[in-house]
């Protein structure tokens, strides 16, 4: 298995830099986390709190070698420090409820888009010229073209504020008990629609781009000539000979869509005041609460290298060539 | 025990005014209040000293002492009975009401005010009165169970001010904590009228009545319990308010009358009172702005009208006075020392023109500017943070206003931190800044503006202008019981400030207040003005909640 041996060393090395990427910026910023919370405090806090927040926030100690290496040790240690937004509570905490919102909004947006996307993709492919392969892709360029925030305030302001079908923020109504219980568990569902929907338009239209590409390539190679002369049905050709190699290409596509989907979910969580990560990393951008920017960044470097890892293994299954 | 028995004229005045004497008439116990809280997540802090969640639960969970109501210039009384200084200033003793209680059902005494008063002595950051750091307080000692005397380390008759802020903890759960700026208090015991915490989650908090409230033979607080809810920012509180799913609003609102009153006009109100000053602080160290007839010009230049209709939706008060301190202040006007200046406060182009003229400005290069008298450019910049939309649209229309009289100026858009230093450094050409109002009493503001000991510290001193008389006029202002001295002092500051103009002022920054009638009744409003409506200060906070019924 020296494929997976050398996949682990590429990660290991990507991981490093990204991290090392992830101290250097924000202290590339102007100004300090203390002065921005000064600062949007617009003089209704008195000068004397400014020192008490330094020293408590620790902004002043170290040369900055020293700090990297106190980064390093924290962040395999897991320990992430306290946020500056909600001092004294640790990052970690902040980040464990923060998570399963987004990996369920992004995990649930993915799937419906790529079931729906690949399944429109290989029909139009594979019926060329038909109604659904001149309408279908087109519209759905059109859409997912759209700003993802453009996409999210429009949905917003028709289906939540105007017609008032969907709530307007929140992961469930906080009025609700947590628990697995119908009542839960049908507001969480409720609360996510619209969310899920703003990722799914945008991120539909090219799936079925891709697949409908890589498809069309594939239906021209001889073996599917050959499939059709052994006399096989359509269906079985579509799926097991064209679908199988077309996928490919796609699954390198998912994996690098990762990204796009939690910069996706920063917009989208924004305007539906959803409980997740992506909300989380813009309200720390604008405090410039490093700890926190810090762990999410790094969270989101671990979702993508999961991802891509979770791809090169499904490359192992699809592809019998990779397996020496 | 010689002095104590005195009390000064300052705590006479305060003490007059009770102002639980004007609840009209009493309502049914019941309802329940829903307010916005801007933050990431709720968690189970209910430490007043946390950054956490501290002003959530300041004055409603923990009374202060005594609440300063600077709307009527009074004294709502909490804790505190009264309280008045030693005839030498030296000390002041506080009496607290008898008979109150924890609610958990201790008794409230001195010691526990005692206590809390210490923890700022020990560590910095539990210090919410500031007169540890400040070297002012020198000891504190218990007298009897409800007497507390706080002994000073100079004459000062303006520590009273500072009181209120103090969080009064319970010394018998918090002697026992080992480190209170991490302490969480998940299970609160407290003072106020609503101490009971009935759930905690991420994104709603539920605190109910206080069992022992010392309130509770006059009904109060009429209101069962307060809902947080957790938002993220103001567009979702609008959207909230809109849809009825919140009561008390603190936020800037775009077109509110179309989008929050209209909707629902009966229910859905706003009233934003006048809270700080906002000013252009000039450097007078350089040319232009040294010599006192560019000032006045600057001043006269200026519709203010316009400017808040335009720049901010015609939410601020615009400011008719050059005296130093806005309506926020009001109770302490002196008519005539602003009728002096007051013309410099009105659009009077043609006026400023003349004056400009008549000191030798003239556009000696034909560019269409004017120059200096010495044949010099005259081209500043104004300093606006970057991001502060409505104040740099404020810049932009005083740079117009300046031009239409043939003065070039620039907006100048800067981050934080250079805007930050330049004003504390005096390193700028002119800058638009608030001014202090976290005090009861305008010679706070006028202290930022003028004490040579705020140099370097404060953003309103390094313009230029300070004077050894104005230094020991406002030292005597604290040193002084003396009610009508203070109004002298206040008076001869009042015109040090429109005589000099360092500033120039433009509006009063509005108190972003919107109230939702549908379910809860009592709001403070224009008809009905008996507070400040500020959510985030735990004593303006109490006076509202303490009003507010279920309809």
């Amino acid at each position: 298995m020296s494929f997976v041996a050398r996949r682990f060393v590429f990660y290991f090395v990507a991981i490093m830099v990204a991290i090392t990427f992830n101290f250097i910026m924000p202290r590339l910023m102007p100004g300090d986390p203390v002065a921005a919370i000064f600062a949007s405090a617009q003089g209704r806090m008195p000068l004397e709190t400014l020192q008490a927040y330094k020293e408590m926030l620790g902004f002043v100690d170290g040369p900055l070698w020293v700090q990297y290496f106190r980064y390093l040790k924290s962040i395999f240690t897991w320990d992430l420090g306290p946020t500056i937004m909600l001092y004294p509570l640790p990052v970690t905490e902040l980040l464990a409820v923060k998570v399963p919102w987004t990996f369920g909004l992004a995990g649930m947006s993915t799937l419906i888009s790529v079931t729906i996307g690949l399944l429109i993709g290989t029909y139009a492919s594979y019926h060329r010229g038909g109604l659904t392969d001149r309408f279908m892709p087109g519209f759905w360029a059109f859409v997912s073209a759209m700003p993802q925030p453009v996409t999210a305030l429009f949905v917003f302001f028709l289906l939540a504020l105007s017609w008032k079908w969907f709530p307007l923020s929140y992961g469930a109504n906080p009025d609700l008990e947590p628990g697995w219980t119908l009542g839960y568990i049908s507001s969480v569902l409720h609360h996510s629609v619209l969310p899920i929907l703003c990722m799914v338009l945008g991120g539909i239209g090219a799936w079925i781009f891709n697949m409908r590409n890589a498809m069309i390539n594939v239906l021209g190679e001889d073996y599917i000539t050959m499939a059709k002369a052994k006399g096989l049905s359509n269906r079985r050709i579509m799926t097991h000979y064209a679908a199988r190699n077309a996928l490919l290409p796609v699954v390198t596509a998912v994996s690098m869509q990762v990204g796009f989907v939690m910069a996706g979910a920063i917009f989208i969580e924004t305007v539906f005041n959803y409980p997740g990560v992506g909300l989380l990393l813009f309200k720390a951008l604008g405090a410039r609460d490093y700890p926190t920017m810090q762990a999410c960044f790094l969270l989101i470097v671990v979702f993508v290298l999961v991802a891509n890892f979770i791809a090169d293994l499904l490359y192992l299954w699809l592809d019998p060539r990779l397996r020496n | 025990m010689k002095k104590l028995g005195l009390t000064i004229a300052v705590a006479t005045i305060l003490s007059t005014a009770v102002l639980n004497a004007q609840a009209a008439g009493t309502h049914a116990q019941g309802g329940t209040l829903t307010v916005p809280i801007i933050t990431q997540t709720f968690i189970d802090d209910f430490n007043p000293y946390s950054g956490a969640q501290g002003d959530m639960v300041a004055g409603t969970m923990f009374e202060p002492l005594w609440a300063p109501n600077t709307m009527l210039g009074k004294t709502n009384w909490r804790l505190a009975s009264n309280y008045s200084f030693a005839n030498d200033l030296k000390s002041m003793t506080i009496n607290l009401k008898p008979g109150l209680t924890w609610s958990d059902g201790e008794t409230l005494d001195a010691e526990d005010v005692v206590f809390s008063l210490n923890l700022g002595k020990e560590d910095a950051k539990l210090d919410s009165t500031g007169q540890w750091s400040a070297g002012k307080f020198a000891s504190v000692e218990a007298l009897d169970a409800t007497t507390v005397r706080i002994n000073f380390t100079t004459a000062d008759g303006t520590i009273d001010w500072h009181i209120p802020r103090l969080h009064v903890v319970p010394e018998h759960i918090w002697k026992d904590v080992e480190d209170i700026s991490t302490f969480k208090n998940s299970n609160p015991v407290g003072s106020g009228p609503i101490t009971e915490v009935r759930q905690v989650r991420d994104n709603q908090i539920e605190i109910c009545r206080n069992p022992n409230y010392y309130k509770a033979d006059q009904g109060l607080p009429y209101l069962n319990c307060i809902k947080f809810r957790q938002y993220t920012d103001n567009s979702q509180i609008q959207a909230a308010l809109i849809n009825d799913e919140i009561d008390w609003g603190s936020n800037f609102i775009a077109d509110i009358d179309k989008t929050y009153v209209d909707p629902n006009p009966q229910n859905h109100g706003y009233w934003y009172p006048a809270n700080d000053l906002i000013n252009i602080y000039l450097n007078t160290r350089e040319a232009p702005f040294s010599d006192i007839n560019f000032r006045k010009a600057f001043s006269m230049s200026l519709d203010r009208e316009i400017i808040v209709d335009l720049a901010a939706y015609g939410y601020p008060t615009a400011e008719t006075h050059v005296t130093g301190i806005g309506e926020f202040f009001k109770t302490h006007f002196n008519d005539d020392e602003n009728a002096k200046y007051d013309y410099l406060a009105e659009y009077n182009p043609q006026a400023a023109m003349a004056l400009l003229d008549e000191a030798g400005y003239i556009d000696t290069d034909g560019d269409g500017f004017l120059e200096n008298p010495d044949g010099s450019e005259i081209n500043f910049d104004i300093h606006v943070v970057n991001g502060w939309t409505d104040w740099v649209q404020t810049v932009q229309m005083v740079s117009e206003y300046l031009a239409e009289i043939g003065i070039k100026a620039n907006t100048k858009t800067v981050d934080w931190s250079v805007y930050d230093s330049a004003l504390k450094e005096g390193t700028y050409q002119a800058s638009i800044n608030w001014s202090r109002t976290n005090g009861e009493d305008p010679i706070q503001a006028y202290r930022d503006y003028f004490h040579t000991t705020q140099q370097g510290l404060s953003w309103h001193t390094n313009h230029g202008i300070s004077s050894p008389d104005v230094d020991a006029l406002i030292d005597e202002y604290s040193a002084t019981s003396d009610v009508d001295r203070r109004k002298d002092i206040l008076s001869e500051l009042m015109d040090f400030t429109g005589k000099n103009l360092a500033f120039v002022p433009l509006f009063s920054n509005p108190t972003w207040y919107q109230y939702n009638a549908t379910r809860i009744g009592g709001w403070p409003s224009a008809e009905n003005a008996f507070v400040q409506p500020v959510f985030y200060n735990g004593s303006n906070k109490l006076i509202v909640f303490e009003q507010l019924y279920a309809k």
